[in-house]
């Protein structure tokens, strides 16, 4: 009863009409917002937020939640359209949303993304109404060694299971690894790599990257192949919404697993949704009775990505609402936020202000929902009417809005370029059979596996081998060898029974 | 004459790329250079098994797949991008667009005057009403705004 009197008390302020009004205005513009490449939730809460200093504060917040769910699901729009992520999260999406949609199945693959963004979203908020001051206790136990070996284990599971050929999947990862160290070094602000160029300095946004390896590649293969794209336009094949939401059963296991990654990571400080929905997908994949399928436009992978990085949305925000300690950079800038309309996070937010905190998690709840019919409705039949543009038209607009993407993350025009030099890495790649994900996935972790590892190092004061000797890495370890050993040496036993049967 | 296998050509300039990574990380500080030699140590290794395993496929099933599928259109979308973005900082971004989107369409075979015009025309209205106007992010000044500013 303690639990849900303070959330019953926060209902009525959250269902006036301006709140509600704020709510559906800020999922629509996070859905533009999360569509577009360059643009993130991050940059548009940080943009608009001046707007709010006039609001009521519950107000202020309930636009802010539904940005960040609508950007999160507005993401997977291009991903599956146009292979562009236009979210880091989205990156995932790509892997089977893409495929599907060349398949002429593009609706279908918008409304399992729809559903599953939606679904985790709303999972994502009731953990934190339920489970938000115990959860954040995780965050305290988990210091720089063990932060690091959750940062290997994600690597190291992507590496072995996203590429069909382990050289070249463990290459792609260090390729990754390497570009996340360009600039100044986590610690000492050593210039690594930047070979005297100032813009590196500050290394090299995910975005440029993202939007350089995914969106330019398919701009230049299509183009080789204008004979087949003159002309051709691709089917949408939505399906009746109804239909969708009774497949809804077949994808719990998926999200289930999706459920834990979300949480357990949103609750690590530097840890993002993107790198969800890797592990998430990797776990699906590994489940399927079919894994050969995933990649080629299998909907449990859309729906592992999709579910996994908006089940870390809310749980990014348990450590800042609880501890001050924001978990994410959207969460960084929801502080913000809080700070302005006089809230201050930490335990004490729950005693003096519990109708507006308990308020923003039923936004987040809310925001979630309205995600089905706003996104289900507009946006995705608006969004998806990309496709009906005939190819030859479509790549010259991919290349200007990978333009202007890249040039609205910093303002730069050395960015632009640098996209376009990842645009022919990304080719390069696709053509050789290196997969572009781990490269993606060590740019977002290769920092944060780093700072830890040094961190961990520094504080190895009485050389007692803290990388290995606390009980929590003992796990991560252990887990980190059932992973990435026992699938090869299993798959190796399999194949000889085969030929000897 | 035989040519020589991408995997070839892809783990050799692996190698040689992080072998000079391995140099120049060596003049780092103590710190600062662990984790790139932990990264750029294997890449070599790597780089030469994918080399030697390429050649070896190549020697016994004469396997090699061709790189481009057509190195023309390759080199046509590649040079377009580069001129747009060297005319992104003297024409502005909407200029260069207008100009981008029905030159590589209709270099592309795409000759359909009214669906050209009409889908730049509303590519460059959503460009400007979201970024520019609503979000305020600064693009590339125009070229017409300069003439008409001195």
């Amino acid at each position: 009863m303690d639990l849900f009197s303070p959330l019953l008390d926060a209902l009525p302020a959250v269902l006036t009409f301006p709140n509600l009004l704020a709510m559906v205005g800020g999922v629509l513009v996070g859905i533009v917002v999360g569509s577009l490449p360059g643009l993130t939730a991050t940059m548009s809460i940080a943009v608009l937020l001046p707007l709010t200093f006039t609001m009521d504060p519950l107000v202020a917040l309930g636009m802010m939640a539904g940005i960040y769910n609508g950007a999160m699901y507005g993401g997977a729009i291009p991903a599956i359209l146009l292979r562009i992520p236009g979210t880091p999260a989205a990156i995932v999406t790509t892997f089977d949303g893409y495929p599907l949609a060349q398949q002429g199945r593009a609706g279908y693959a918008l409304q399992i993304a729809l559903l599953s963004s939606a679904f985790g979203g709303m999972m994502s908020a009731i953990a934190m109404m339920v489970l938000a001051p115990p959860l954040s206790l995780v965050t305290l136990a988990f210091g720089p060694p063990e932060v690091f070996w959750v940062g290997i284990f994600g690597m190291a599971a992507v590496a072995v299971f996203l590429g069909e050929d382990l050289p070249k999947g463990m290459l792609s990862a260090l390729i990754g690894l390497f570009i996340g160290m360009v600039g100044l070094d986590p610690v000492m602000s050593t210039d690594r790599f930047t070979f005297g160029q100032l813009e590196l300095e500050s290394g090299i946004d995910i975005v440029v990257l993202m939007v350089g390896l995914y969106a330019i590649p398919p701009c230049l293969e299509m183009a080789e192949d204008t004979a087949r794209a003159v002309g051709a336009r691709i089917r949408l094949d939505f399906q009746p919404f109804l239909k969708t939401m009774r497949e809804i059963p077949r994808y719990f296991r998926i999200w289930s697993w999706a459920y834990f990654y979300g949480i357990f990571v949103g609750l690590l400080p530097g840890a993002s949704g993107s790198f969800v929905s890797f592990l998430a997908y990797e776990r699906a994949k590994r489940m399927s009775k079919d894994p050969e399928s995933f990649g080629k436009g299998n909907p449990e992978g859309i729906a592992a990505s999709e579910f996994g990085n908006n089940a870390d949305n809310a749980a990014a925000l348990i450590p800042t609402v609880t501890l001050g300690i924001p978990g994410s950079s959207v969460a960084a800038v929801i502080m913000g936020g809080l700070l302005v309309h006089g809230l201050q996070p930490g335990p004490d937010l729950f005693r003096n202000s519990a109708d507006i905190i308990y308020g923003f998690m039923i936004q987040m709840f809310l925001t979630s929902l309205i995600l089905i019919p706003l996104g289900g409705s507009f946006a995705t039949n608006l969004f998806a009417q990309v496709l009906r543009i005939p190819r030859p038209l479509l790549i010259p607009l991919i290349i200007c809005l990978s333009i202007v993407g890249a040039y609205c993350v910093q303002n730069s025009l050395f960015d632009v370029w640098l996209m376009f030099g990842f645009g022919l890495l990304g080719y390069v790649m696709s053509k050789t059979g290196l997969p572009l994900a781990p490269v993606a996935l060590g740019v977002i972790l290769g920092p944060l596996i780093e700072s830890n590892l040094r961190l961990s190092l520094l504080l190895d004061v009485r050389n007692e081998h803290i990388l290995f000797t606390r009980p929590i890495c003992m796990v991560l370890i252990a887990l980190l060898v059932l992973t990435t050993v026992l699938p090869p040496v299993w798959k190796h036993i399999r194949a000889r029974r085969a030929r000897q049967a | 004459m035989k040519s020589i296998h991408n995997d070839v050509v892809l783990g050799t300039s692996v190698a040689i790329l992080a072998a000079l990574g391995i140099h120049r990380a060596l003049g780092f500080g103590a710190d600062a250079r662990v984790f790139p030699l932990l990264v750029l140590g294997p890449a070599v290794l790597l780089g030469l098994l994918i080399a030697v395993r390429g050649y070896l496929k190549q020697t016994r099933t004469g396997d090699n797949p061709d790189f481009f599928a057509s190195p023309g259109r390759f080199f046509l979308v590649a040079g377009v991008m580069a001129l747009a973005l060297i005319g992104l900082k003297y024409l502005g971004f909407l200029t260069t667009s207008a100009l981008t989107v029905p030159l590589l369409s209709v270099t592309l075979g795409y000759r359909r005057a009214l669906p050209i015009l009409a889908t730049t025309a509303g590519f460059l209205a959503m460009v400007y009403i979201v970024f520019i106007q609503i979000l305020s992010r600064p693009l590339p000044a125009e070229i017409w705004t300069r003439l008409g500013g001195s």
